[in-house]
């Protein structure tokens, strides 16, 4: 048969699954690696942390209060005594579990909502693209304070917060993802096949858009463990007792004069979460984007 | 010429765009893409449908796939009216006619390997298990003359002969009667494209499939199609069996795509029609004949009467007033003897107006 055997070509020679080509990609870039093995160790940290720590976060012992850090107090303790690394291990948990939420959620719900505005356009487009704008209007920390104010503060609440500010970034990343993928070939061919809405949006677009959502949802988690802090020093995130950065902060501050690292420490970590998250978008985007390694 | 009734027949089809004016009205005339076409389609034969970027050929092949909605018109395949069906009965003809596109990299989902590709359209129809539609999968790799274990990689891997290939095999897995051809080598090398043509007419050959062949390529057209149909400006100026077209041209727009193919040998002298002035706005057509403001030959008629589609044979029709005695008119000088390879180029008679030659 002449159809056969015109050409068996061999393709590149690349049959190393990309997926590890990828991988090799993202962590040879060093501010990368850096970022990834940050957030490995604040995942580590928020996932045993509370296993590891030597003292309940809450026992108060007056007569270590204000202690130097030493063998026992690797940091030191606060003012009622309290063990300040078991507090900032506590606190991580809090933390970087309401920032991996909220931006988890924000990019599940903003997905969603953005690639089916794409894909059925009309109406439904310009009443979630208008929302999306009217809400992205109000910066991070107000759009927080102004939830938490009418929810009441706690945990769960910061986490809704900062998802209704999360989630018309989300959805306006994915639109506009979603509408140059629509251009693609692709998209028609499996219409042509017969391919219902549902699954065009499924199997070809949420897995072109999902990449660079991840991406950028690496970015928002620092702005959301920032915003976290912040609306814990004012009193509206996780409430007092427990710790969180913010907390920890706030705790310090009457003292900030006589025990500046007590302020320190949190801040510290605060800094190091940040950092780490946004290098770790930069691994992230060599990952999905290989093309754009080194760049 | 065998006597089969059309596979595919339309009639009057029609895309007006801009149509739904938004919220404030463009106030535009709506833009006529394609404007009343009708032709047929008989099984196992090519209908090549060419002309310049614009004149509405892709838009014409994807209103008969339904991946946009057509304005007026029908199109029936096989006897079933396709712009009206819906539901199980548009699944039925979405399996029978498919299509393979011009861009051989978006094309293919960069995120799925070949085989997920092309499972795709058999998951859809429920068409066989698991294990079934992997060994169909590789049976159409190798009818497109690529290894079946390339089933396992992604489409980043592959030159784009090979990707319009993997493009092919997507459209054949469903064994479809008719595929839309959108200019499927205009992309490639020009050592590629043989090989894709190649590997068409063998496909069509073996599997008697039915083509609308859409290309601005003259010189491929000619080995692909049996018939070819002339576009210009959303409307069909000229259809004729393939021989005739190439031999006897009877439109004038007709004549000025064919004189601009390159010729291999320097040493031919041709006459070389030179087509004045741009493409008329697609919103505003002259009145009357829609070429006339670009034909050589126009006349005060041209101006007046729209000229219809009509048979001057039984296997050619043409849109010109003047069909089969252009040759009693004398064109404007536009038209002109040019020596390819000649040391001087021919002077132009009118060099302050705007002209256009027509690239193919």
């Amino acid at each position: 048969m002449t159809t056969i055997g015109i050409e068996l070509l061999a393709a590149k020679p690349a049959p190393a699954s990309p997926r590890r080509q990828a991988l090799r990609a993202a962590l040879g870039n060093p501010i990368g690696a850096i970022g990834a093995a940050g957030a490995v160790v604040l995942l580590f940290a928020a996932a045993f942390g509370p296993s590891l720590a030597p003292y309940d976060p809450l026992d108060q012992n007056i007569l270590v209060r204000f202690a130097e850090p030493s063998a026992q107090h690797w940091l030191g303790a606060d003012e009622y005594g309290r063990d300040m690394f078991s507090r900032i291990l506590y606190a991580s948990r809090a933390s970087i579990l309401i920032a991996l939420s909220s931006v988890a959620v924000s990019l599940l719900i903003g997905v969603a909502l953005g690639v089916v505005a794409a894909y059925r356009g009309g109406v439904l487009d310009a009443l979630l693209s208008e929302a999306a704008n009217i809400l992205l209007a109000f910066p991070t920390v107000v759009v927080g304070i102004l939830v938490l104010v009418s929810l009441g503060p706690g945990s769960a609440n910061v986490v809704v917060a900062l998802a209704i500010s999360f989630i018309p970034r989300f959805i306006r990343l994915a639109r506009a993802e979603a509408l140059s993928i629509m251009q693609r070939n692709f998209v028609e061919a499996a219409r042509a096949a017969g391919a219902s809405g549902l699954r065009i949006m499924a199997r070809h677009i949420v897995p072109n858009v999902i990449g660079t959502a991840i991406v950028s949802g690496a970015l928002w988690t620092a702005t959301a463990l920032r915003a976290e802090a912040t609306l814990s020093f004012l009193g509206l995130g996780v409430p007092l007792p427990w710790p969180s950065w913010g907390n920890l902060v706030a705790d310090g501050m009457p003292n900030m004069f006589s025990n500046p690292e007590l302020v320190l420490y949190p801040c510290l970590a605060i800094v190091f979460a940040v950092v780490s998250f946004n290098m770790l978008g930069d691994a992230l985007r060599d990952y999905f984007d290989p093309r754009l390694a080194g760049r | 010429m065998s006597v089969s009734p059309p596979l595919l027949e339309v009639a009057g089809l029609t895309k007006h765009f801009g149509m739904s004016a938004g919220w404030f009205g463009s106030g535009q005339p709506p833009l006529r893409a394609v404007d009343g076409l009708a032709f047929t389609v008989r099984r196992g034969r090519t209908l090549a449908l060419v002309g310049e970027s614009g004149c509405g050929k892709s838009t014409t092949g994807r209103l008969l796939l339904r991946l946009i909605e057509a304005t007026a018109g029908s199109v029936r395949f096989d006897g079933v009216e396709v712009l009206s069906a819906a539901g199980a009965e548009l699944q039925a003809l979405r399996r029978r006619m498919q299509i393979i596109f011009q861009d051989p990299y978006s094309s293919l989902d960069p995120r799925m390997t070949i085989g997920q590709i092309l499972a795709e359209p058999l998951a859809i129809h429920a068409i066989g298990g698991r294990a079934e539609r992997r060994d169909m999968v590789r049976a159409m790799l190798s009818a497109v003359g690529l290894a079946p274990e390339y089933a396992d990689r992604y489409p980043h891997s592959f030159s784009g002969g090979q990707r319009q290939r993997i493009g092919i095999a997507r459209a054949l897995v469903l064994a479809p009667e008719f595929v839309v051809c959108d200019e499927p080598v205009s992309a490639l090398d020009v050592s590629i494209q043989a090989q894709i043509v190649n590997l068409l007419k063998n496909l069509q050959r073996e599997r008697g499939l039915a083509y609308l062949f859409i290309s601005h390529d003259l010189s491929v057209v000619k080995h692909i199609s049996d018939e070819v149909a002339v576009m210009y400006l959303g409307r069909i100026v000229e259809i004729a069996e393939k021989g005739r077209l190439y031999t006897a041209p009877q439109h004038p727009y007709t004549r000025a795509l064919l004189s601009a193919i390159p010729v291999p040998d320097p040493r031919s002298q041709r006459r070389r029609m030179v087509l004045a002035g741009e493409l008329p706005d697609a919103r505003r057509p002259p009145s009357g004949c829609r070429f006339r403001l670009q034909c050589p030959f126009a006349q005060p008629i041209c101006a007046e009467a729209d000229p219809p589609l009509a048979p001057i044979a039984s296997d050619h029709a043409v849109a010109c007033h003047f069909a089969g005695r252009l040759s009693s008119i004398e064109a404007f000088p536009t038209t002109q003897t040019a020596a390819a390879g000649a040391v001087e180029p021919a002077p132009r008679p009118f060099p302050s107006s705007p002209r256009m030659e027509i690239h193919l």
